[in-house]
């Protein structure tokens, strides 16, 4: 790994799970307004994740595991938020705690 | 009020100054790399440094303790058992710590003798404290996990939350005695040491932020037993599920086999997935309650707990994970940058959110709001934002030059402090450090006035007509 690759490498992972934290927070957002437009945003982003988990299997000199793991990774991510949602949805309607 | 009630304001008041102690050595620290000969003669960088770090676990420590005290009541509707020795201890701690401070100001080191680590310090990072200020600190733990446990049984019955925090009391005392032993192997003394630093800081006290947010949750927003400690037992299940085993990114080069590259990359790259669960649930939340509430500020230092553990542990945690980034990045001011952002987010928040909760009880304030807060919320958490962020590219700058590019030789250490890039990282660090200073005492100053003025208004008698 040349040390160039090694801070791209770095900085692509952080963007990685920024993207996801972008994604919940538009899709949070996106779902409680009932905004199409944030939605559509929320999928950019998740896009956005996509490309740089490819960029980081197809381009960086990690091992095999790690590209594996940053490829399972970038499935869970897209679960997550929406079964969040639909798990506080559940309790709080269960609750009638809120519409 | 009650006793425990009061003993809680009591902790969370020491929490808070303790805090403008780790804030002030913190200043100091910074000023070293500035200025190497800052203060020479007088306090070496390691000193200040241990004074930071030392003070960083205390306040937090005091701060939940003062949280549980605080919700404690509310719980059982009891005083805790045996509140009377917490309230001894409390003093027993503080003067501990002050003790333990002057000392490593004061004597600051001491021969390789059992004496010297008996009562000047241990020498190992985050515990140094020395030994009989460390069997104080597992005597002032057993009697807090005493006054949970010990409320619950005499209560008679026990809440989802107050069960979890009570199984938590167990590593949370257990743990803290890998304190005392003294291991002449360096690594396997490393070994176990881990377990004390990392199961605290990501197993027991995230479970323990975990209660008390939850608790703060319902206080604050209403919101009902049966979704918080849903949600709780989620949290934890996944905290845990990644956390324990994420005890692994730490074993990388301090000798362990190398199984533990493979359990500790694996288990540290799962652990932002319950951090983004978090960011929906405040998400949620906030939508929810419509950003309405009487306590804002409390509101608004819950959501920064979401978001900054999200972002410090999740996304700056992630980029130095992996052991082949790793290598290089590990114990650089990188690392350090990580380290601040997940602490601030994942604890410093959470325990301020309950500051202004006790507040507002003790003060009888209908509403918490005004100007203070949003300034004192503004400085810190842009201070903090600058200081991670300035010590993310001296960090990159020390990764590159010195680790990839040099090698990790001495002459490449000093290439890598002299490199403009680190400089600027650590002129931009102290800058943000004091406008983080100005946060805090604009805070200490907020807690300190609120409701001081509402009440004064009243006192006022109305002009006459």
């Amino acid at each position: 790994m040349t040390p160039g690759v090694l801070l791209v490498t770095s900085v692509s992972l952080g963007f990685m799970v920024l993207a996801a934290g972008a994604y919940a927070l538009l899709y949070g957002i996106g779902r409680f307004r009932n905004s199409r437009s944030l939605l559509v945003s929320a999928g950019f982003a998740y896009g956005a994740l996509v490309l740089d988990a490819a960029g980081l299997i197809l381009a960086t000199p990690l091992a095999l595991e790690w590209k594996l793991l940053i490829a399972g990774s970038a499935v869970a991510y897209l679960g997550i938020p929406p079964l969040t949602w639909r798990y506080l949805q559940h309790t709080h309607r269960e609750e009638g705690a809120h519409p | 009020m009650s006793r425990s009630k009061n003993l809680a304001v009591k902790y969370l008041v020491a929490a808070i100054l303790f805090f403008g102690v780790m804030t002030l050595s913190g200043l100091m620290s910074a000023a070293y790399y500035i200025q190497p000969d800052f203060l020479f003669g007088l306090i070496p960088f390691s000193i200040a440094k241990m004074l930071h770090i030392d003070t960083m676990i205390i306040w937090l420590l005091m701060g939940f303790m003062g949280a549980v005290y605080w919700f404690l009541p509310d719980e059982f509707e009891i005083e805790p058992a045996g509140i009377w020795a917490a309230e001894i201890l409390f003093w027993v701690f503080v003067s501990a710590v002050l003790v333990v401070a002057a000392t490593f100001v004061l004597v600051q080191w001491g021969p390789s003798t059992e004496t010297t680590l008996w009562l000047v310090q241990q020498g190992r990072k985050y515990v140094e404290a020395p030994r009989w200020a460390a069997i104080g600190v597992a005597l002032v733990m057993l009697v807090f996990a005493w006054n949970v446990v010990g409320t619950a049984l005499r209560a008679r019955r026990i809440t989802g939350i107050m069960a979890v925090m009570s199984v938590n009391m167990v590593p949370l005392v257990l743990l803290y005695l890998i304190a005392f032993p003294k291991i002449d192997n360096m690594a396997v003394d490393l070994y176990w040491w881990w377990w004390l630093v990392h199961l605290w800081v990501e197993a027991t006290w995230e479970i323990l932020i975990g209660c008390i947010m939850a608790l703060a949750v319902m206080k604050l927003l209403g919101t009902s037993r049966k979704i918080v400690e849903g949600w709780l037992y989620v949290e934890v299940s996944m905290v845990l599920g990644t956390g324990i085993l994420g005890l692994g990114h730490h074993y990388f080069w301090i000798g362990t086999p190398d199984y533990w590259l493979g359990i500790g990359g694996f288990f540290s790259a799962l652990e932002p997935l319950p951090l983004l669960g978090m960011v929906v649930h405040a998400v949620y939340d906030a939508g929810v309650h419509r950003m309405k509430t009487t306590n804002r500020p409390a509101f608004y230092w819950t959501l920064a707990e979401a978001f900054g553990n999200f972002l410090g542990g999740g996304v700056f945690g992630f980029m130095i994970t992996l052991p082949q980034l790793n290598l290089f990045a590990h114990g650089t001011q990188w690392t350090v940058s990580h380290g601040h952002f997940a602490f601030w987010g994942a604890y410093a928040c959470g325990v301020l959110s309950v500051c202004y909760i006790a507040m507002q009880e003790q003060r009888r304030l209908a509403v918490v709001n005004g100007r203070g807060w949003v300034w004192a919320f503004v400085l810190l958490n842009g201070g903090l934002i600058g200081m991670v962020g300035s010590l993310l590219v001296a960090g990159m700058a020390q990764t590159f030059f010195e680790r990839a590019i040099g090698g990790s030789t001495l002459e490449a250490f000093i290439a890598g402090q002299e490199n403009p890039w680190f400089v600027l990282g650590m002129y931009s660090r102290m800058f943000f450090g004091l406008i983080f200073t100005a946060g805090y005492l604009t805070l200490a100053w907020n807690l300190l006035a609120l409701g001081h003025r509402e009440a004064a208004a009243v006192a006022q008698p109305a002009p006459a007509e």
